[in-house]
Parts: C-alpha cells; sequence; structure tokens
C-alpha cells in the first residue's frame, strides 16, 4: 500500500470524530470539576464540525485504504442522520447530571458515534466487523454506567445477547470468506455472480442475518431493547434508540445488496418474514406495557419490522424510503425519550398514569409528545405519515401488497398504546399541579425535533431530494 | 498426509457447537464469556484455515483473525467489568437470578 495515494480526505469526519473523543476523555483527567462541565458542549461543537466534514464529502463517491471504505450517497446520508440525531442529545443532556464523569461520558458515547460511522462507510468484512464492535463495546459500558440493579441488568443482557450475535455474525463471515476467498464487498459480488445457491451460503446468510438483525434489534433477536430502553439511564436509552441502529441499517444495506446480490431473492424473502414478526410481536406486546421506557422499547421492535420491509423489498426505490422512515422514526423516537427524560429529571415517574394530565403541568412538553407519538403511528400530517407511505408505496410497487397491508394493521394496532399516553396526558386529571420545569438546552433540543417532525411531514420534499427519491 | 481443509473446519464445527451449548445451558455468567470465547476461537480457525487453503498468497484471513483476538480481548475486559458490576448489586453471577425486567 502507497501511503501517499491514500485520500484522507474520505475519513474526515470520522478523523474530527476521533479526535473530540480523545479531547474529551483528557479533558475528564485534567481538568477542574467546574471546567468539566464545558465538556459536553465541546462534544457538541465536535460534532457540528464533523457534519460540516460530512457535507463536504457529499456527491463524493471513493473507495479509499485498499477497498475498506467507500463514500457514498446511501453513508453520507446515514452519517449525518447519526450526527444529527446525536447531537440533539448531546444538546438535550447539556444540564442534566449524567451518570459518569461527563468526559467518560461523553467519549464514550463518541467512540460508539465513530464505530457506527465506520459502519455505515464500511465495504469490507473486517473493516465491518470491527466497527460493528467499536459501536456496541462503549454502548454497554454506558447502559451499566448507573451501577446499580437494573442498569447492570440491562448490560448484562445487552452484553451476553450482543457478544454472541457478534459471534455468530463472524462465523457467518468467515464462510462467506471461505466460500470467495475474499473480504472485499464487490470482490465477493464478483465471485458469487452465477454460481447457484449452496447450503454453505444460505448458512453463511441466515448468521450475519442473526448478527445484524440483533443490532437492529429484529424479532427474534429483540430481547435485549425493551430491558436496554428501560433499565439503562434517560441519556443513554435517548442515544441508543436513534443512532447506533443507523450504523446497523448501514450495514445491510451495503452488505446485502452489494455483497450477497446474487442471493437477492433468498434474504428478500427472509426480511419479510423477519419484518412482519417484528411488527407483530413488537406492536402486540407493546399493547400490554405500563412502563412509558418499555412501551418506546417495544415500539422501536415494531418500527424495525416497518424499516426492514424496505430490505424486503430490495431495489433502490425500497432501501430510499427505508432511509428516509429511519430519519423520521429517529427523530419521533429520539424526541420522546428526551421528553421521557425532562420529566423524570423533574422526579415524575415512568409509568404510562405518571403522564396524567402533563397538559396542564407542562403544554408544550405534552404537546410535543404527542406530537411525536401521533408520528409514530403515522397520523398525517405528521412526518411519520410521510415516511410509513413511501415505505409501503415502495411494497406495493414490487408486487408485495400482503407486506404493505400488514404493515398498515400493524398502525392501526400501535394507536392502541400510544394513545392510552396521549389520554394520560390530555384527559386524566394531575395528581399534583406542580408545574414541570426543563432546562433551556433540553427544551431547546425537545422543540427542534418537534420543528423537524412537523416541517418533514409537511414539507418531506426537503429530505426527499436529498437522498434523490 | 497432508490434512485436508474440511478437518479443519470439522474441529471448528465441534467447538463453535461446544461453545453455544455452553451459553444456552450454562447459568454462570462468567462460564458463558467463556463459552463464547471458545465460539471466537473456532471463527479462528475456520478463517487461518481458509486463509491457508483458499487464498495462499493474500494474508487476509490471517489478518481478519488477528483482529478478531484483540476485539475478544476488549470484549472480556468490558464484560468483566459488567459482571462485576452484577455481582456487587445481587451478590451472584447465576443469570437465573438476574430477573427483575420480565417481558
Amino acid at each position: 500500500m502507497d501511503w501517499s495515494q491514500v485520500n484522507w480526505m474520505a475519513i474526515m469526519p470520522e478523523l474530527i470524530i476521533l479526535g473530540f473523543a480523545v479531547i474529551v476523555l483528557l479533558g475528564e483527567l485534567f481538568l477542574s470539576p467546574s471546567a468539566r462541565r464545558s465538556l459536553g458542549a465541546i462534544t457538541l461543537v465536535g460534532i457540528i464540525i464533523a457534519m460540516v466534514g460530512v457535507v463536504r464529502l457529499w456527491g463524493v463517491e471513493a473507495t479509499e485504504f485498499s477497498g475498506m471504505f467507500s463514500v457514498d450517497l446511501t453513508a453520507n446520508v446515514l452519517k449525518l442522520i447519526l450526527l444529527i440525531t446525536t447531537a440533539l442529545v448531546v444538546l438535550g443532556v447539556l444540564r442534566v447530571k449524567v451518570t459518569l464523569g461527563e468526559g467518560e461520558f461523553f467519549s464514550l458515547m463518541l467512540f460508539s458515534v465513530l464505530g457506527t460511522m465506520f459502519m455505515a462507510s464500511a465495504s469490507d468484512l473486517i473493516m465491518l466487523f470491527i466497527a460493528l464492535e467499536l459501536t456496541v463495546l462503549p454502548a454497554y459500558v454506558l447502559v451499566a454506567s448507573k451501577k446499580n440493579a437494573r442498569s447492570a441488568e440491562a448490560a448484562l443482557k445487552y452484553f451476553l445477547l450482543g457478544i454472541v450475535a457478534s459471534v455468530v455474525l463472524l462465523y457467518g463471515m468467515t464462510l462467506l470468506f471461505g466460500m470467495t476467498g475474499s473480504t472485499n464487498f464487490t470482490a465477493i459480488a464478483n465471485s458469487l455472480h452465477g454460481r447457484s445457491l449452496e447450503p454453505m451460503l444460505l448458512v453463511s446468510i441466515i448468521m450475519i442475518m442473526v448478527g445484524l438483525g440483533f443490532k437492529v434489534a429484529a424479532v427474534p433477536f429483540h430481547f435485549w431493547a425493551p430491558d436496554v430502553y428501560e433499565g439503562s439511564p434517560v441519556p443513554v436509552a435517548s442515544y441508543l434508540s436513534a443512532g447506533p441502529k443507523a450504523g446497523g441499517f448501514a450495514a445491510l444495506i451495503h452488505l446485502f445488496p452489494v455483497a450477497l446480490a446474487s442471493a437477492a431473492p433468498v434474504w428478500a424473502t427472509l426480511f419479510a418474514i423477519l419484518a412482519v414478526l417484528s411488527m407483530f410481536t413488537g406492536n402486540l406486546v407493546a399493547l400490554a406495557q405500563t412502563n412509558v421506557r418499555r412501551l418506546l422499547g417495544y415500539s422501536a421492535v415494531a418500527h424495525t419490522g416497518y424499516l426492514l420491509v424496505g430490505l424486503a423489498v430490495a431495489d433502490k426505490l425500497g432501501y430510499l424510503s427505508m432511509i428516509f422512515y429511519f430519519f423520521v422514526y429517529s427523530l419521533a423516537a429520539l424526541g420522546a425519550f428526551l421528553v421521557v427524560l425532562a420529566t423524570t429529571e423533574r422526579g415524575i415517574g415512568e409509568n404510562v398514569t405518571d403522564f396524567a394530565g402533563l397538559h396542564k403541568r407542562s403544554p408544550m412538553l405534552a404537546i410535543a409528545m404527542a406530537i411525536f407519538l401521533f408520528s409514530l403511528v403515522g397520523v398525517p400530517p405528521f412526518a411519520g405519515f410521510m415516511g410509513k407511505f413511501f415505505l409501503f408505496a415502495s411494497a406495493v410497487k414490487s408486487n408485495l401488497i400482503w407486506l404493505a397491508i400488514v404493515g398498515v394493521l400493524n398502525s392501526a394496532i400501535s394507536f392502541g398504546y400510544y394513545v392510552t399516553v396521549i389520554r394520560q396526558m390530555y384527559l386524566v386529571s394531575p395528581e399534583s399541579d406542580g408545574v414541570v420545569t426543563v432546562s433551556k438546552p433540553l427544551y431547546l433540543s425537545i422543540m427542534l425535533i418537534m420543528a423537524a417532525v412537523v416541517f418533514l411531514g409537511v414539507y418531506p420534499t426537503a429530505f426527499l431530494s436529498i437522498i434523490k427519491l | 498426509m497432508v490434512i485436508p481443509l474440511s478437518w479443519y473446519l470439522i474441529v471448528s464445527a465441534i467447538l463453535f457447537g461446544i461453545g453455544l451449548i455452553g451459553v444456552l445451558l450454562r447459568q454462570n455468567a462468567v462460564t458463558i464469556l467463556f463459552s463464547v470465547e471458545i465460539m471466537l476461537n473456532a471463527a479462528n480457525i475456520n478463517l487461518v484455515a481458509f486463509s491457508r487453503y483458499i487464498t495462499p498468497s493474500a494474508i487476509s484471513g490471517q489478518m481478519f483473525a488477528l483482529f478478531v483476538m484483540a476485539i475478544a480481548a476488549s470484549e472480556v475486559a468490558v464484560g468483566l467489568a459488567i459482571v462485576l458490576t452484577i455481582y456487587r448489586n445481587i451478590q451472584s453471577v447465576d443469570i437465573d437470578k438476574i430477573n427483575i425486567f420480565k417481558w
């Protein structure tokens, strides 16, 4: 490898994030406790600079580092979504007491973001595996950071299921490597081209699907999601609800359509099955939940189901609708978590009944929560409606009408549990009428997300023209 | 006598199976952690064997195995820390006793 030929510009956003992660970590070591409070702001600045870096790479199509790392529109869009949602989380928790030291918390988060960004750009099995581990290892630590029984239990379940999924994924990758003699996605595709579906390839596809299915919390690999969403500290749960999944979906979009293109009908069918299972399991179990965070956890599982419809469609339109819906979903889910953060910060519990009469105690929080939940159901004019519309329309165009019908049916089921929260907020009188105050950055973050959810619902072309749908 | 590739793959598959059984049947969190290590090493045997027999001129498979070893080490570090946190909370590492969250 000739080092002068390597285009370092291609990994500039990643290098910026890496630099800031190290700076923030060192800040924890050397700064005085009062100066450490500024580390959150430094993290925010770093993420915004990295966003500028991603925007500067817009329209660039390049594969660097001996085919390890590729920059394309899909990777850039997913990185930008990841950075936007992470920036909103960091903005939201600026004035919130995080569970670890500020420097540790934000640098772990940045390292996880770094892994996710590499995952979005990985075009090699080695790169993909390392990036995936870099994403999840800091996440395990963050989940455990509260050190109480609930946090530790959530972390242990996340960790044990996570490493088993990683190993299964790795074994599937080794089989793929053995069949094709290469770890590069394009080379794998060339080698598999025209070959019939060997049993070993099928085993390898299923194993890779198990590993990545865990990442995005698809049924039947979803068991960690509700526990982690409920048990981890709320800022961490907010981050996990949006950010790391971008990496999982980026890996799915890059690995399956590129490297395994010749086996497309097989994995498309498998994804359709996973989608249906995730939708029904997530929505039906969510109906029985009383804890808001756990409810959002099962709602996340259901939404993974909707998103996998895009992979079941297995064409460009499907992937692009999936990216759009992912953005819309992660905004709404993140917003809902930040509202939960705002209320738990003021000592309000996490049960659905604890939200009783929220509109009297904090009208803006209640209306924001209602908008996020309506967007998650897919009620027009909010963004969730447009997202689901494009996703199910792509399914109909590919003659998967039954899948679109299952999706719409599930949206109707999901209304049942989202509406219980809205009913509590607006129709039940509160136990105390103390006003819920929210710290300014958190309020700003929630309002920004609310504006984005409404804007993308009314004017989705703003984003769709960017991803060229 | 030259050992054929399939022998390595059989050993690797057996190791993977042993590890998987350990993960599914054992109650001790540390034992589960070590069962996963066995599975990781099964994958490493695969990588090195494929690298030697399928692509003898390239070393990408062996490089992959090296990275897997590094990752396995960091996984154990994080994993043992989490197990320690669990132990401090409930004085046990038995996963049957870790049952705050139901479904």
